[in-house]
């Protein structure tokens, strides 16, 4: 049997559509999560010297993109043809470029950089946000069947769920002018396996 | 009979090379669609994604240079030969992205989108990026006797390394590549694989 081991902070962040994956398959994991002060002890042994990194039978790969295909491939939550696959893969890499369009506004409002977070919140965030959330809202709408690809829950999916939901967290009502993403986001919560994974899964800030 | 595949991309090398690189490796004919910079305020509307580049195929309109790369290296053989290798594959080429971006400034400056003096950006960003990351790619070289970054044989990380070093090996004159002779000699060896050898022959010359 294939043993998974999950080399992460205790945060959601970069490793929380991973888990996710793990949850909606049943597949157990060793969900190891460092912290700040032990990660520096640990660095030289991750090939990339970053975080995440998925052991798999002892193997490495690091790089959360490439571990969430990687999961989302081998367990069924990843597009069923090699065009859905594609395209899964292209909203992924979407939220990648989005992610480091409000970078800038992010690290302020979690405090790891000082900053003036309401001045960047808007002239930042929401306009990243608005571009991001209007294309995501037009492909659920074209796809018509509830989630962003094909007709059943992908990796796409969770990234856009708990990036609404962790945003909501820290700005309440983020996403309110979407109602077709809080939609999605509480179809895809409802989900069994992840209803469950959300009730029980350790807290982190983001 | 019309080709399978539309590209549409600026006119340089940048985030569309590799895909047309596959695409000639795969010996399939395609429509290499340039949009000049002045035109692109122009096009952008059509764009599906208002952004490039784009893959237009059979089944539909594909965007996002990694996701249509990942998806013509799949297709065609060149990316790895078993999803081990894929995933390792893929993970170079995120790592690749993230160097990308820190020497973005490169690629703006050179469109004019900022303002700057590129000798100025190559010594203050582009060199530095090469040192913190360049030092990986090398050791990925080192440990593989194959030649290649990962597995057996030639892949889309191979293609997209030996592109970013001849954009700038060309812009140094070859200084780019002084510490890391590994490197100039794997770009000889990527770029003399024939149906590579022939297109970069053929191509628009491009800086970037």
């Amino acid at each position: 049997m294939v043993h998974y081991k999950l080399h992460y902070f205790g945060l959601y962040a970069r490793g929380e559509p991973i888990r996710q994956v793990f949850a909606l398959a049943g597949q157990e994991f060793e969900d190891t999560r460092y912290s700040m002060e032990e990660w520096p002890q640990h660095k030289a042994d991750m090939p990339f010297g970053q975080l995440p990194v998925l052991e798999v039978d002892g193997e490495l790969l690091p790089q959360s993109m490439a571990i969430l295909r990687f999961v989302g491939r081998r367990f069924g939550y990843a597009g069923k043809t090699d065009v859905e696959q594609a395209q899964v893969d292209a909203i992924a890499d979407q939220f990648q470029d989005y992610f480091n369009e409000f970078k800038a506004y992010f690290v302020v409002a979690v405090g790891f950089a000082p900053g003036d977070k309401e001045q960047l919140f808007n002239s930042v965030m929401i306009p990243a946000r608005n571009k991001m959330f209007q294309m995501l809202s037009q492909i659920l709408r074209s796809n018509g069947t509830g989630f962003l690809v094909g007709d059943s829950v992908t990796y796409a999916d969770l990234l856009l769920s708990i990036h609404v939901a962790g945003m909501d967290g820290l700005t309440p009502g983020f996403a309110n002018d979407y109602p077709r993403l809080l939609e999605h986001r509480q179809r895809v919560e409802s989900i069994p396996a992840l209803k469950h994974y959300l009730e029980t899964r350790p807290f982190a800030p983001f | 009979m019309a080709p399978k595949y539309k590209l549409t991309y600026f006119y340089f090398r940048a985030k569309g090379e590799n895909i047309r690189q596959l695409l000639q490796l795969a010996g399939v004919e395609f429509e290499d669609r340039r949009i000049q910079w002045e035109q692109w305020p122009h096009i952008k509307k059509e764009m599906p994604f208002a952004q490039m580049p784009v893959l237009e195929c059979e089944e539909g309109q594909l965007a996002q240079s990694k996701a249509i790369g990942r998806f013509l290296a799949r297709r065609y053989g060149f990316a790895g030969s078993n999803d081990w290798e894929a995933a390792r594959i893929d993970a170079l080429m995120d790592q690749f992205e993230d160097f990308f971006q820190e020497i973005r400034p490169f690629y703006r400056t050179y469109n004019k989108i900022i303002e700057g003096n590129l000798d100025n950006v190559y010594e203050t960003i582009v060199q530095p990026a090469r040192d913190k990351h360049l030092p990986l790619f090398a050791k990925f070289l080192d440990e593989n006797p194959s030649g290649f970054l990962v597995g057996s044989k030639l892949s889309w990380i191979d293609t997209q390394l030996a592109d970013h070093l001849y954009t700038f090996m060309n812009y140094s004159k070859g200084d780019y590549t002084a510490q890391y002779p590994q490197l100039a000699a794997f770009k000889e060896r990527i770029h003399a694989t024939p149906r590579l050898r022939e297109w970069i022959k053929d191509r628009p010359k491009t800086v970037i």
